[in-house]
């Protein structure tokens, strides 16, 4: 099998996210997009959040780096 | 156009916990670390650690402070920045199931992407850069330093401050650890601009490695990281000066000004002319590489990469941090800080106002970092005391505005939670909150192109020495008896039953070379330089005795 790095060709320009769309029905967009993001962002929270976070932050204390 | 070769290096903060949620002893943790890996992956042990050189051509050891670190292969392209990020990652959750499946001890095996520790020690940790080049290294404080100044506004991982009393929140958490323009150390005393040029490369190649960054998720922001510092490196390796154009008056105090500043609209003085902001800045370094675009010292991306470059800078400026809120981590993390805030009753004006009541602690604690817990690890107070410790000195301006004293107990919960959320971002695996938006599917920071993940866990880059060290260690390292006598550098490997080595000094080299290492008593101009590091391997060769092995 010829495994392939990645299947972008760098002669394709058309690699960025999303250009975001534009006028009323881009700010509807726009709106829908932030409420998804939050109500995401609170299913996360919900599951990944603690009941002690001063008890987990100890927990997971670094020492050093660079 | 020309070829540019880079590389990243990620510290990651690594903890094991037991079944009743205790750490697990980090010297023991990383024991067992390091045997999984070695048990797990195909690999060939490295020379000067004890780390191993993996089939993809990265390494991957233990660094300083116990942070297992996956350096990256030698890469020639953006995307493939954030594609061998994410290979290491898949690379730590293999050896983290190893590590739960294989000790009936442990429970979770924790692996965080991400640069500051809440708990109080103070400590931070690396993602660090490296871009082959062959400019004179003193050019880059004049010119590479107002745009590591300002690139924050789409390289920063956002946070929180923790060396603050209150609740700050910064687009890049590394910037309260940044004490100098330029510095040569990376522990103390750490630089903007990082001065150390430890070539790893043949006698005219030298190494731009900068450690004033964070780790991150967004691949759109990792793409933009790499690509426009190495556009940057070109052009002043071809004779570009865009630090003539821009200067800032005070590099590092503009950079925490801009890491406070959300919207991004925040300016800082120049040396000449109006304050800038960081967004302006920025342009200026664009119009330059734009300007230059097709000449032969550009790489063939860079095109693309102005492109995305000037596409951010137009979002930031049209409306941050809303609009780039699902795409860079810093305004991802603030959106969703923003959202918990929100629900747990507060906001950012309100949580300034908290900032300003606990900024002034009473005269006793006058120069203590963090009235909270030094106090508490000083042990001079116990900790339920030290609330009314600090109420001596702001109690009478709680009364003042009516706030009763349960509520200074609240925001410091709050500082808590949220320093967990923060270090909760950053965690690898299913967990992991950037994990979860990222599969929920509301995060809009992909890129066409990064993908094939497995493929770069596996296998190297096409172009440069990262192949021939990855094929090699594919083709000697799979077992114990096929990897012995076997030692691997970035620049070399060392075969030592068959007393030759695999030269490496080339970075762009494509053909395996394998040679016979010149005497020790040979003259030192004989020698290649980039063998010099390793004479007492060549001395040992010709003695026929074994070095010591990696521990």
């Amino acid at each position: 099998m010829n495994e392939l790095e990645r299947t972008h060709p760098q002669s394709n320009p058309s690699s960025e996210p999303s250009a975001g769309p534009s006028g009323s029905s881009g700010l509807n967009e726009l709106r829908r997009q932030a409420a998804a993001l939050a109500a995401a962002g609170d299913a996360a929270i919900q599951k990944a959040l603690s009941t002690n976070s001063e008890a987990f932050l100890a927990s997971m204390r670094q020492e050093g780096g660079q | 156009m020309s070829q540019r070769l880079f590389g990243l290096e990620t510290e990651y903060a690594f903890a094991l916990l037991d079944r009743q949620g205790r750490r697990v002893n980090q010297a023991q943790a990383i024991d067992w670390l390091v045997k999984a890996a070695r048990q797990r992956l195909v690999h060939l042990p490295d020379i000067n650690s004890n780390g191993i050189f993996l089939t993809n051509g990265s390494r991957l050891y233990i660094d300083c402070g116990a942070h297992p670190e996956y350096a990256g292969p030698e890469l020639a392209d953006p995307w493939d920045a954030a594609r061998y990020i994410k290979a290491g990652e898949l690379t730590l959750q293999d050896i983290a199931a190893d590590l739960v499946s294989k000790h009936d001890g442990v429970a979770q095996a924790c692996f965080f992407r991400q640069n500051v520790d809440y708990s109080g020690s103070g400590s931070t940790w690396g993602s660090h850069e490296s871009y082959l080049h062959k400019a004179s290294p003193e050019l880059f404080q004049r010119h590479l330093l107002p745009y590591l100044a300002t690139r924050l506004i789409y390289t920063g991982a956002g946070g929180f401050d923790p060396t603050y009393p209150g609740i700050r929140f910064l687009l890049s958490p590394r910037v309260p650890y940044l004490v100098a323009e330029v510095s040569g150390e990376s522990t103390q005393c750490r630089g903007v601009l990082h001065t150390k040029n430890e070539s790893l490369s043949s006698e005219g190649y030298n190494r731009l490695h900068l450690l004033c960054s964070e780790s991150l998720f967004s691949e759109w922001a990792i793409f933009l990281r790499v690509g426009v510092t190495a556009v940057i490196v070109a052009m002043i390796e071809a004779g570009l000066r865009p630090g003539d154009l821009i200067k800032l008056s005070k590099p590092l105090e503009a950079m925490r000004l801009f890491a406070e500043d959300p919207s991004c609209r925040q300016v800082a003085a120049m040396a000449r002319g109006e304050p800038n902001t960081a967004v302006t800045i920025q342009r200026r370094y664009l119009e330059m590489a734009q300007s230059h675009l097709g000449e032969s010292f550009m790489p063939p991306w860079a095109a693309e990469v102005c492109t995305q470059w000037r596409r951010a800078l137009d979002l930031l400026e049209s409306g941050s941090p809303d609009s780039v809120a699902s795409r860079l981590d810093w305004a991802i993390r603030w959106s969703v800080f923003s959202r918990f805030l929100q629900r747990e009753g507060y906001s950012w004006e309100s949580v300034q106002d908290w900032n300003r009541l606990i900024e002034s602690p009473p005269k006793k604690l006058e120069g203590r970092k963090n009235p909270f817990e030094m106090l508490e690890i000083d042990g001079v107070i116990p900790p339920e005391a030290v609330l009314d410790y600090l109420l001596e000195g702001i109690g009478p301006r709680l009364r003042e505005h009516g706030i009763p004293l349960n509520e200074v107990r609240k925001f410091q919960s709050l500082r808590s939670r949220l320093f967990e959320l923060d270090t909760r971002f950053g965690q690898l695996g299913g967990a992991g909150l950037f994990s979860q938006l990222d599969q929920a599917g509301v995060l809009d920071h992909h890129l066409q192109g990064v993908d094939n993940f497995a493929h770069a866990r596996d296998f190297p880059p096409a172009l440069g020495r990262a192949k021939l060290r990855g094929d090699t260690v594919r083709l000697c390292g799979r077992t114990n008896a096929s990897r012995n006598g076997y030692l691997c550098d970035w620049s070399a490997i060392w075969d030592m039953p068959q007393k030759r080595y695999l030269d490496l000094s080339d970075p762009f080299a494509q053909q395996t070379d394998w040679k016979t290492p010149p005497s020790p008593k040979s003259e030192p101009a004989s020698r290649p330089s980039s063998i010099e590091r390793h004479l007492r391997v060549l001395e040992m060769l010709h003695r026929d005795r074994r070095p010591p092995a990696p521990f």
